[in-house]
């Protein structure tokens, strides 16, 4: 999904100030495959590979429990609150027999909140439509 | 997912390399390609065919849609038609054309009837029809705050030739009671946790709707028999509403007594609240707050040229593309350069049949170099336009019409 927000560029640097003092197991040069956060934002996170998610000591219990039945991309196309994210952990235990999370499931919400909540968009609120971005310039003939 | 991408969310040189090996020709502009975009042929070997500039945004299950400018076709070819699944679609190998079936049963039919395919072109009159089928989620990635769900853009639409029988056909034939309220469909898609007891979307619509001639049996789109991920052998195929009232994979159609019921027509599905709410309320999902989201609203897409156009020999520019307005039609077309404050009456065509999208065009001129954008704003037969802000906001993010929109620069 897009990344961007040139115009949010000194909110994106406590964004990135944030990012940095929370995520404390940086490794360098991962893959980087996903975020709708900005762009310097992505380079202060790394991304596993194969599930496309930010590596984190959480990631395995994640992967595990939230990928039997559906691709990761929707989680990473995802922004929901705490709340949101619990509502649609319910929503699948009752519609599509995922299992009791358990002990599992503090540790996956503290995950889940802390990388695909709505908080790096919510400038978008004060606007009705974004200007366009990410625009490919080419010549026309 | 994959490591075709680079820390920065491009494609690597090695990845290009093989989706050049994959495509069998250099791949032009490569580097061009946007950030965190999986192009097709380094996907899935699943949905052959499809264009390599379709977005996809889930691969489990498949959903994919299309960039606007790949919509530029007034019928939709197939490899360029979006793709939203619940489910799984069912084994490529378990489709036996021959014999497959599809059952008329349900509460308000005189008695229940299975006919085989070949039954159902050997028996009724064959009609084509060329039918807009978007899903009802098209540009939720525009609502604030986000909506849950598959966050599509504007590329969730499509207007393909079908052909089949109508569906008031073969309801003659079986015969209707007089209390018939709904038709609900049931298709053989298999759910995703792999519970074979589970449907994964049985949805319909108002008896009404299910007897307009344009709603379809059909085994064919664009003249060849539908692929698996559209829905072969049988689809049931009805214009104008929500493409999920348009089943795959058909077996079943029950005509129902009341209003059907089947996963995915309750709570929030489908629905928007019938007061309108805040951006962001909670809404109790409960039959009095939500409706079921019947025609779609008036819509329009600026299929050519791509956004992103530099001018540099021309300061005019012919843009073209088309409009649709669910179960009406459209009587205008209008294109703004300079947002919103003036606009400028497009050409427009009349529908090839009730239900089909229309195709627009307009010549414009550009007063000086610059940088604008071009919006489209279309009209239906009631008055109505589409909004240039964000639409009313429902909890699903669904039937977000706002004006298509793309970037142009003049440097002559």
């Amino acid at each position: 999904m897009n990344v961007r927000r040139v115009t949010l560029a000194v909110a994106a640097f406590f964004v990135i100030a944030m990012g940095i003092t929370c995520v404390s197991d940086l490794r360098n040069d991962q893959t980087t495959t996903d975020t709708t956060a900005t762009t310097s934002l992505v380079d202060t996170l790394n991304y596993d590979p194969h599930s496309g998610l930010v590596v984190d000591t959480t990631l395995g219990l994640v992967v595990a429990n939230c990928s039997g039945c559906h691709s990761t991309e929707l989680i990473r196309k995802s922004r929901f609150t705490r709340d949101g994210w619990i509502a649609k952990i319910r929503w699948m235990q009752k519609e599509q027999n995922l299992w009791d999370l358990g002990k599992n499931e503090k540790s996956i919400l503290d995950y889940l909140e802390k990388y695909y909540s709505p908080s790096s968009l919510d400038a978008r609120a004060q606007m009705r439509r974004e200007p366009l971005d990410d625009i490919q310039w080419y010549d026309y003939q | 997912m994959n490591d075709y991408h680079n820390r920065r969310g491009f494609l690597k040189k090695s990845a290009i390399t093989t989706l050049a090996s994959l495509v069998g020709t250099k791949i032009m502009f490569a580097e061009n390609i946007p950030a965190r975009v999986t192009p097709l042929p380094l996907l899935s070997d699943s949905v052959d065919g499809k264009d390599p500039e379709m977005t996809v945004l889930s691969d489990r299950p498949m959903n994919m849609e299309a960039p606007a400018h790949l919509l530029d076709d007034p019928v939709t070819p197939i490899n360029k038609m979006f793709i939203r699944n619940n489910g799984l679609p069912p084994v490529k190998e378990s489709i036996d054309r021959s014999a497959w079936t599809l059952t008329i049963d349900g509460e308000s039919v005189k008695q229940k009837r299975t006919y085989t395919i070949s039954e159902l072109k050997q028996r009724f009159k064959p009609h084509t029809y060329q039918l807009v089928l978007e899903c009802g989620g098209n540009g939720r990635s525009g609502y604030y705050p986000p909506a849950s769900g598959n966050q599509w853009s504007q590329g969730a639409v499509h207007c393909a030739a079908w052909t089949g029988i109508r569906l008031k056909d073969i309801l003659a034939d079986v015969g209707l009671k007089d209390n018939a309220v709904y038709i609900g469909y049931y298709g053989k898609d298999i759910h995703l946790s792999r519970d074979a007891k589970k449907v994964v979307i049985s949805r319909g619509v108002p008896i009404k709707k299910a007897l307009e001639d344009e709603t379809l049996i059909a085994w064919a789109v664009n003249g060849d028999d539908i692929p698996l991920f559209h829905g072969a052998p049988l689809r049931l195929v009805i214009g104008g509403w929500p493409a999920s009232v348009s089943g795959k994979w058909l077996h079943t159609i029950s005509v129902r007594n009341i209003v059907h019921d089947g996963p995915k027509m309750g709570g929030s599905s489908y629905r928007v609240p019938v007061i309108p709410v805040q951006p962001g309320e909670k809404v109790e999902e409960t039959e009095e707050n939500f409706r079921i989201i019947e025609s779609m609203p008036v819509k329009s897409l600026i299929t050519h040229p791509k956004s992103g156009a530099v001018l540099s020999s021309n300061r005019s520019l012919s843009v073209r593309g088309h409009a649709w307005a669910g179960d009406l039609e459209v009587t205008e077309v209008n294109v703004s350069i300079d947002y919103g404050c003036t606009w400028q009456k497009a050409n427009l065509s009349a529908p090839k049949n009730r239900l089909a999208w229309q195709q627009w065009s307009a010549k414009i001129d550009f007063p000086q170099n610059g940088y604008y954008e071009i919006w489209v704003k279309a009209t239906d037969s009631k008055g109505v336009s589409q909004p240039m802000v964000m639409p009313q906001w429902n909890p699903k993010g669904y039937l977000n019409n706002a004006c298509h929109r793309i970037a142009v620069k003049v440097v002559v």
